[in-house]
């Protein structure tokens, strides 16, 4: 049961990543003006480098998910990823709510996220959970359902 | 311990060489070493969001003529010259457009265009520009007036286009900027083309003369 449930938040988490990074790479320049307009990088090349590399990773990380391929390292890039989306979209709404004065669950924006225009409060609880979930597999000491056994640490329990 | 290094560069490594292979490969992909936002202010992110609800009439959110405004303050700053509707809708009827004399430029992306653009536009995607400029530079090169619009209010994608013709040689004083892009163009219920660029001008002039007339059309 418990190998079920860790194999599901693996192939929800993954197919999550897979979905969104692959709406990115079909329009980079959209994810590109709105790393721009999150203002954290300054340098071009730097904005170019995340908009150009960032969604291929995403959908990388997220297929080695659902395989089952080097889950523990997967997982825990996953979760560094999300902390500082999470980190980004905290900041750019506390920024909006000192500048408009809009009750901070009523923001909404564009976060670059490849879901289009999000309510802030739904996408930082979401954020917060799948976080917790990504860190939480890469804790766990065995993939039962992994498809590639040789990649992942530890041995593999028996099957029963 | 070695399979943990292994499995991380397993990771990171393939990713990080897929990104960059898969990005440059991809005909959509970004070169990493050209600024897209040349000589840009960053915009304003509160007026890019809205409160849960708001269509952005309401409220402490500013409205389209604001945007465009604004834009226009900017475009001054930057030394370019800004058009009106009305003006551009003159245009339509200038035989001036047909002989190539005025050339139109969309600075909008192919989908965009294919859905909606003012007829006689060329398009030329600022993002893609390579696919468009050996088509769309010679037209300005000869043209008196070089009209280039995107979305309208804070998109600035026509002024990035405009930096690149003025880049390639095309003069600034020819360059305008219909700041209302777009939007501005629909709102008005002004006559638009579909698909790839119209340039039936017969059939647009014929079109024209049952449209109000720009005298006539309110700001």
């Amino acid at each position: 049961m418990k190998s079920m449930i860790v194999a599901l938040t693996r192939v929800l988490i993954g197919g999550m990543f897979i979905y969104l990074g692959w709406t990115k790479t079909q329009d980079p320049v959209a994810f590109l003006k709105t790393i721009r307009e999150f203002g954290v990088l300054t340098e071009y090349w730097q904005m170019n480098v995340v908009a150009a590399w960032l969604p291929w990773f995403e959908v990388w990380c997220g297929l080695l998910l659902v395989l089952g391929v080097g889950v523990r390292t997967a997982a825990v890039t996953v979760g560094g990823l999300l902390l500082a989306f999470t980190g980004m979209i905290l900041w750019r709404a506390l920024q909006v709510h000192g500048a408009g004065g809009i009750a901070f669950c009523d923001i909404q924006f564009d976060c670059g996220c490849g879901s289009g225009e999000v309510v802030v409060c739904h996408k930082l609880v979401q954020n917060c959970l799948l976080t917790f979930c990504s860190f939480a597999l890469a804790f766990v000491k065995h993939h039962r359902r992994a498809l590639w056994p040789l990649i992942r640490i530890g041995k593999p329990e028996p099957v029963e | 311990m070695k399979n943990a290094w292994l499995e991380c560069l397993f990771v990171l490594g393939l990713g990080v060489s897929l990104a960059v292979v898969l990005n440059h490969h991809s005909p959509k992909g970004l070169d990493l070493v050209r600024d897209y936002f040349p000589s840009s202010i960053p915009p304003g992110t509160e007026t890019a969001v809205l409160p849960v609800g708001s269509s952005g009439e309401t409220g402490a959110a500013p409205t389209f003529e604001d945007e465009v405004a604004e834009s226009v303050k900017r475009l001054q700053q930057k030394g370019f010259q800004a058009a009106t509707t009305d003006e551009v809708l003159a245009l339509m009827q200038d035989p001036l457009l047909e002989a190539g004399m005025v050339v139109l430029v969309d600075a909008r992306n192919e989908a965009l265009f294919q859905e909606r653009h003012i007829p006689g536009a060329y398009l030329f995607d600022h993002y893609q520009m390579e696919q468009y400029v050996d088509l769309v530079l010679p037209m300005c090169q000869v043209a008196e007036q070089v009209i280039v619009y995107c979305n309208g209010g804070h998109c600035e994608d026509s002024e990035f286009a405009a930096t690149d013709l003025m880049q390639l040689g095309v003069p600034q004083e020819k360059l305008f900027i219909y700041a209302a892009g777009m939007r501005g163009w629909n709102e008005g219920g002004h006559p638009v083309a579909l698909g790839d660029r119209f340039d039936d001008f017969e059939e647009l002039r014929a079109l024209m003369e049952t449209l109000p007339q720009p005298e006539d059309v309110q700001p």
